[in-house]
């Protein structure tokens, strides 16, 4: 299938130095096929070699969750890519198998291979985070210039920094009318896009890499001279008019580490010496509700720092009420974002209107929007 | 001999592809609903549809049964659909084996997550008295098992995990809307990736709705549909416990 009109994504991928990249949807069918199709067929036009994967299992004949086809995936000559051969019965391209990876699946082991002619495969049998660090490594080694993972089902791991440093996120007509596609959009940027922590919040996560557990903060803002004309480092934030601080602008003091603390077990308030001055939250695994809920009513904004996006499990409600009262999210690190990726058409068959979806998601972002069937 | 690359649907004689719809319309109860019905079938594409039962449900709402004729035939010869593919063993073999190639208990929490209050299936595999004959996993001396109950929070259930040092989780989803159980379920595995500790739990999925190939693709280990038993189950988590130390 050939496309007119090309989505200049590569260029962008370039731009932004991503290497290893992913696409992840809002929902299943957003239409992260279509555009992993699109971007190998642009790859292969600039003389990229890519190694291809697919969280979960996409390029199958039949959709396990709807009933409705997916789309086949379309390759050149020479891209690397790994699936379980079990899944490849339906596959059209002659493949070179080169070595196993000892991931197993329903559809027997993964492998590595390369396409020896363009024809269509089968991704599957990829699941796991770990799967996802081990082909990375695999692709390198067999000159891949880039890695490109389809995420299925929204599965965030595929946007995990150690595995991406760059995302796409699908979005599309499967969500809903565009009321719905806007909303499910919106909640998908906003934890693509949480902001990176800076300043002495960012050393004070670096002094946390390999640490399992909690960590806390005492933060204080400097002054500011009288003689600049610049703001109190706070900016309204919220209905309430509660002000967040400009954390990139702290000073911390009396670190505190809480070995093995998880936002799950542990109420890190309960924690005999956390004082009120004790205001950033560092934790290595899930934040979650209860996190945030443990630092609502705290009478200074507080500021919760995740590892990345992928370890941010906040629901709407929360999110809102927490930062309405001037709290804060930030990560330690996160894969870019390199655009969005609309499909107007659902598998039910319904089709959104293209200009009106479009314009309404470019207003909810900065990055490029693109519609994968133009 | 029946030809199994042509299956069509049984119904009064062998290959007549009779097959029944049941359904609702919105709209008031009569002749017109009754056309309406007709229609509606046969533009799904099935032959001579006959609307043998129509009743009023009030509200302008009419249900209907309507039988038709498929056009259809399946190639049963070519189906394939992944499994749990791992041996059996029974209750005194499984214990046995925890004793010989684990040598410890292991735990094992079960639940019923979201908004599904119904525990038929999780506890069909976890209750002690058991289902069908099997004892469920709180008999199985080397198991500890904890049935959690319905309605469990994925972070309830990983703080569970995270207390009781958990081996397997076992989830059941019997009666979801909207494909709800998709998200609910792909959510506990991203909980679990991110606090770092996905690899070390065995997890399990099971209901009507879940074949083992969504589960693989959800991020579990294994899914089991309905009619699964405890030594199945059981069976699945010693292996994969063994598999991962030796691997």
């Amino acid at each position: 299938m050939a496309h007119a009109g090309i989505m200049p994504l590569w260029e962008r991928v370039d731009a932004l130095g991503v290497r290893d990249l992913a696409i992840v949807g809002v929902s299943k069918h957003a239409g992260k096929t279509t555009a992993l199709v699109r971007l190998i067929e642009d790859a292969s036009r600039t003389g990229r070699r890519l190694g291809v994967a697919s969280v979960g299992v996409d390029g199958e004949r039949a959709d396990s969750v709807l009933g409705t086809p997916k789309p086949p995936i379309p390759v050149p000559t020479g891209t690397l890519f790994a699936t379980a051969i079990g899944a490849m019965k339906e596959a059209s391209s002659p493949v070179e198998w080169i070595e196993p990876t000892g991931i197993s699946s329903p559809f027997g082991e993964v492998w590595v291979g390369r396409a020896a002619a363009s024809g269509m495969i089968s991704l599957a049998g990829v699941r796991q985070l770990s799967h996802l660090l081990l082909l990375r490594a695999r692709f390198r080694s067999l000159g891949a210039d880039h890695v490109l993972y389809d995420g299925a089902l929204s599965r965030m791991i595929a946007m995990h920094p150690d595995a991406v440093e760059g995302v796409i996120l699908a979005t599309g007509a499967v969500v809903g009318n565009v009321e719905d596609v806007v909303r499910a959009t919106r909640q998908g940027l906003r934890k693509v896009g949480i902001g990176l922590a800076e300043g002495a919040v960012a050393r004070f996560c670096a002094l946390q890499v390999g640490f399992d557990g909690v960590a806390v903060a005492v933060a204080e803002f400097p002054a500011v001279p009288t003689d600049v004309a610049e703001p109190a480092p706070a900016r309204v934030s919220g209905e309430n008019g509660n002000r967040t601080p400009e954390w990139s602008r702290a000073a911390l003091s009396d670190i505190r580490r809480y070995p093995g603390a998880t936002a799950f077990t542990d109420d890190i308030r309960a924690a005999a010496d956390v004082t009120e001055r004790h205001r950033v939250f560092y934790y290595s695994g899930a934040v979650t509700d209860a996190a945030a809920q443990s630092i609502l009513l705290r009478p200074f904004p507080s500021l919760l720092v995740a590892e990345s996006p992928a370890h941010v499990f906040l629901s709407e409600g929360v999110w809102r009420q927490y930062t309405r009262q001037g709290h804060a999210v930030m990560v330690r690190r996160s894969a870019k974002l390199i655009g969005v990726t609309i499909n107007p058409v659902s598998p039910r068959g319904v089709t959104l209107h293209r200009a009106t979806l479009r314009q309404r998601i470019e207003a909810l972002t900065d990055v490029p929007v693109w519609d994968v069937m133009e | 001999m029946r030809d199994l690359r042509h299956v069509r649907p049984y119904g009064d004689t062998l290959d007549d592809g009779m097959v029944q719809f049941s359904f609702s319309l919105p709209v008031p109860h009569g002749e017109e609903a009754r056309e309406a019905a007709r229609q509606f079938v046969a533009k799904m594409g099935v032959l001579e549809p006959q609307v043998v039962h129509a009743a009023d449900l009030g509200e302008d709402m009419t249900f209907f049964v309507v039988y038709g004729k498929a056009p259809h035939d399946i190639d049963y010869t070519a189906i394939k659909v992944p499994k749990v593919e791992s041996p059996v063993m029974d209750f005194y073999e499984i214990n046995q084996f925890i004793r010989d190639r684990i040598g410890r208990k292991i735990v094992v929490l079960g639940a019923c997550t979201g908004s599904d209050a119904h525990t038929v299936g999780i506890d069909a595999i976890m209750n002690m008295k058991g289902y069908a004959g099997e004892y469920g996993l709180e008999r199985y001396p080397e198991i500890e098992a904890y049935n959690l109950g319905s309605q469990v929070l994925n972070e309830e259930l990983v703080k569970k995990a995270l207390e009781l040092k958990a081996d397997a989780i076992l989830v059941s989803q019997v009666v979801t809307q909207k494909d709800v159980h998709i998200p609910n379920l792909g959510e506990l595995v991203e909980l679990l990736e991110a606090q770092g500790i996905r690899n070390k739990i065995v997890l399990v999925c099971g209901g009507p709705r879940l074949g083992h190939e969504l589960a693989l693709e959800l991020g579990y280990d294994a899914g089991f549909g309905s009619g699964t038993l405890a030594p199945e189950v059981a069976s699945f988590i010693v292996n994969e416990m063994v598999k991962r130390t030796v691997g």
